[in-house]
């Protein structure tokens, strides 16, 4: 027989130091409380977004999805950085174009800098520390702004897509997108995150959010 | 023997066995069609005629976890999605090798292939044998109003398939066959260390 303790302690808060052994917690009927390991990278102010659109200035995707065009990207800049996606959200605004393609795709290889703008990724953990520009880099840029590395199907991995051949119309209802890995890539650096949105004759005008893990590779591997 | 890790409150701290093996480097995954070149699927559904598929040989397991299918063309008609698996390896079709999901981890043991038109043979489907897991079927062409043009599935029972094993895509139409791009990712681990 084995014989689980933990400390009943449902009506006031503990705050338990670092580095030191304490009682897990049970509720009042002694069921052991866990929490699951994304809400404690987000407590733990672990957890950065990155996001493009503001109010009812959304930004224009590219006229034509087009290799090595991105309107988003996240970069683990050195090997000792790993850059862990958990959520994306896109929310399309007008999409009068055809042909939408939106995607989120990986590579081991960082975004170019050039000709797009850098974002400081926001920690969302109110308070929470920035992520060290050192290691970590990410940029937003409408219309394909934001410069990858090619995409090759034996080296890039795809992640998510979205595909509808029409524009949005009286009763295409679906126009807000969302991407919630079930496993998520793992981008030990150097590599880059990235996320394409993009349709025919008019690019689509969208916000977005990609919400990522900043964690060091030693911790993984 | 490590101490388990607890938050400042005392809750226990866990990780679900998904996460876990995507850190691992044990997840992997096939995918079809680039940029704006989609593969165009097969005219009819057609019995031992798949899009992708991932084989376990003896000795290794697979558990396919996540499908995306984006539907960038679809003009053709009784639209049939499916995903399906059985014991018995895969026949013929061009080799993809699966990509860890994890950037620089380790090859796969296991082995795939992806083709358009129904260009990947695999067992014919028999409903004492096969397993069914995932389908979507549409009568009508995509227009205007027909909204469902990007398809996920996420199980929360996903199918273990113990080597000697197949695990299929199929992607098919009447008329046109529907022009995809296709995500399969799936978690690999040793026999062994499942039964």
């Amino acid at each position: 027989m084995s014989d689980l303790r933990a400390l009943v302690a449902q009506d006031t808060l503990a705050t338990y130091p670092e580095g030191d052994f304490w009682p897990l917690k049970a509720s009042k009927r002694g069921e052991l409380i866990v929490i699951d390991w994304y809400k404690q990278m987000a407590i733990e102010g672990r957890i950065y977004q990155v996001r493009a659109g503001t109010i009812t200035t959304p930004l224009v995707g590219d006229v034509v999805i087009t290799d090595t065009a991105a309107e988003m990207a996240i970069d683990a800049l050195t090997t000792t950085a790993t850059v862990i996606p958990v959520y994306l959200n896109i929310a399309v605004r007008l999409g009068t174009g055809t042909l939408h393609e939106y995607a989120v795709k990986s590579v081991a290889a960082t975004q170019t800098a050039v000709g797009s703008t850098g974002f400081t990724p926001l920690n969302l953990l109110l308070g929470g520390g920035a992520a060290d520009a050192t290691l970590y880099q990410a940029r937003v840029a409408a219309a394909g702004g934001v410069t990858v590395a090619a995409e090759v199907a034996t080296t890039t991995r795809r992640h998510w897509a979205f595909s509808s051949p029409v524009a949005v119309g009286a009763g295409n209802t679906v126009t807000t997108q969302e991407w919630t890995p079930r496993v998520p890539p793992i981008i030990a650096g150097v590599g880059s995150a990235y996320v394409q949105i993009a349709a025919t004759t008019t690019g689509p005008s969208y916000y977005a959010a990609a919400d990522f893990i900043a964690i060091p590779t030693v911790n993984i591997s | 023997m490590v101490a388990v890790k607890a938050s400042r409150r005392g809750e226990l701290v866990v990780i679900d066995f998904f996460t876990q093996m995507a850190l691992e480097g044990r997840a992997y995954q096939v995918r079809a069609g680039t940029i704006t070149t989609p593969l165009v699927g097969d005219l009819l559904v057609t019995d031992s005629a798949a899009e992708m598929c991932v084989d376990a040989a003896a000795g290794v397991t697979v558990i396919p976890v996540y499908l995306n299918v984006a539907i960038r063309l679809g003009t053709g008609i009784l639209h049939e999605y499916a995903a399906k698996s059985v014991a018995s390896a895969s026949t013929a079709g061009t080799a993809f090798v699966p990509l860890n999901l994890m950037l620089g981890g380790s090859a796969a043991l296991s082995t795939a292939r992806v083709g358009a038109a129904g260009a990947v043979s695999v067992a014919a489907e028999a409903t004492t044998t096969t397993r069914r897991h995932w389908a979507y079927s549409n009568p009508l062409a995509v227009a205007a109003g027909h909204d469902f043009t990007t398809h996920e599935w996420a199980p929360i029972n996903p199918p273990t398939l113990v080597g000697t094993a197949c695990f299929y895509v199929q992607i098919a139409a009447s008329g046109t066959g529907p022009s995809h791009y296709t995500v399969t990712d799936y978690i690999e681990l040793t026999t062994t260390a499942v039964s």
